[in-house]
């Protein structure tokens, strides 16, 4: 995505149209990225886009400028997706899934391509399902963004020390999956 | 066992990292962000909602006085450049300097002209078109509100800011032909809407379908025009005709 830039922000904040839709774009196509990749579910992950994106539009003015955009619509990326998990969490409790279930992530983003890349995604959607939310969103925002991990601390309002902490427990857990290890000779 | 899992990360992210919204969904945000803001409101009932319906009528009448005040000093400001060229140019001084500072989009800083200028209909301030080249040979042009040695927008709580527009806009990827042209709308919740352009050197005028009140658009020396339709004009739908030097005539579609 190209940066956005302050002339589209100054318009949208004066009620420009297009502007309007290019910052909602920006903002739907950012959090959608990261809702999937922690969420899985493509429909669970389109509710909190389209969530994150009103949130923005209405929220606009108190962003100081353009170049500050992305790591805001992280924030409340980050904020929106943590409520739905803990939501997801909370019906989980109240009503245990039974081994004959579908797991919840069985659909992450309906994995296309060949059957390794699908089987990879697969491994990778399942075995990111058994991070807690906040190691989830950490990889999420370091291998989908790209972030730094000052950048994730920011997002996930932390120190960066604790990002990278959540970063190295993560990969921790995530280097003993028996699935991700058994994919490790495909992933070249 | 490290680079593989950086490996495995990066690839079982690739599909999800090109996901994009539909139309569909940028739409439907759209919509829900007008329609909030006015349920609020109605959540608050009736007695907190004359409180501090009170309360905004207190604040709001000094921020009026001072949004008042403030539009006062630009258009004194205005009024006492004296003739339009020269606060054009001192508009035009600031454009400069910013462009030299900000090489991003490689605007040519001695190509900046203010190529016209139209009241709003709101009686705010001016509404200026700007047009300058980029190091690319392409034409850009933007258009602003104009208040002063400044150019820039009126938000919609009403404050002006300025800003540098030159770093965002039309702009065509190299030279123009002389019998193109190249136009965009900006269309302003509750009006106006705003048509702007340049066109090649062969073009004199520019005949226009599918604006309200308005059939013919003026061309000034480099080939730029602008109108300012009072009205929001949602999705303009517009046809552009060419009436070249030569005596023909060329359509062209919506930007």
């Amino acid at each position: 995505l190209d940066p956005l830039d302050s002339a589209t922000l100054a318009r949208a904040l004066a009620g420009e149209r297009n502007a309007r839709e290019e910052i909602a774009r920006r903002a739907c196509t950012l959090a959608l990225r990261t809702a999937t990749g922690v969420l899985g579910a493509r429909e669970d992950a389109r509710d909190i886009s389209q969530d994150v994106g009103v949130d923005v539009l209405r929220e606009l003015g108190k962003l100081r400028e353009a170049g500050a955009f992305d790591a805001w619509v992280h924030r409340i990326t980050v904020r929106r997706t943590m409520r739905h998990l803990r939501r997801r969490r909370l019906r989980e409790w109240r009503e245990p899934r039974t081994p004959d279930d579908a797991p919840e992530r069985a659909d992450p983003g309906a994995p296309t391509g060949s059957p390794e890349r699908v089987a990879l995604e697969l491994a990778l959607a399942r075995a990111l399902a058994e991070l807690p939310a906040r190691q989830q969103l950490a990889i999420v925002l370091r291998y989908m963004h790209d972030l730094s991990e000052a950048q994730i601390a920011d997002a996930l309002k932390c120190a960066p020390g604790t990002a990278a902490a959540l970063l190295s427990r993560a990969r921790e857990q995530l280097r003993r999956d028996p699935n991700l290890q058994a994919m490790t000779g495909d992933a070249q | 066992v490290n680079g593989e899992l950086e490996t495995i990360l990066r690839a079982g992210f690739s599909n999800a990292r090109a996901i994009e919204p539909s139309d569909a969904d940028i739409a439907r945000v759209l919509a829900r962000a007008q329609r909030r803001r006015g349920r609020w409101r109605w959540r608050l009932g009736r007695g907190p909602t004359i409180l501090l319906a009170g309360a905004a009528l207190v604040l709001g009448a000094g921020a009026a006085a001072e949004l008042i005040s403030r539009d006062t000093e630009i258009d004194e400001h205005v009024r006492n450049q004296g003739p339009f060229k020269s606060s054009g140019e001192a508009a035009l001084d600031r454009l400069i300097a910013r462009a030299r500072t900000k090489a991003k989009f490689a605007p040519l800083a001695d190509t900046f002209s203010i190529e016209a200028r139209q009241d709003s209909p709101d009686g705010g301030l001016d509404w200026a078109l700007i047009v300058w080249r980029s190091e690319t040979g392409g034409w850009c042009h933007a258009a602003a509100r104009q208040g002063g040695d400044k150019v820039g927008v009126v938000r919609e709580d009403g404050r002006f800011v300025e800003f540098p527009f030159h770093e965002g806009n039309a702009c065509t990827p190299g030279p123009l032909a002389p019998d193109e042209a190249s136009f965009t709308t900006n269309t302003y919740a509750g009006g106006p809407t705003l048509v702007h352009g340049v066109a090649g050197r062969a073009v004199a005028s520019i005949e226009v379908d599918g604006l309200p009140g308005v059939t013919k658009l003026a061309v000034t020396d480099r080939g730029a025009f602008l109108a300012v339709i009072p009205q929001e004009i949602r999705d303009p739908t517009l046809r552009l005709v060419l009436v070249l030097r030569d005596g023909t005539r060329r359509a062209v579609g919506r930007p």
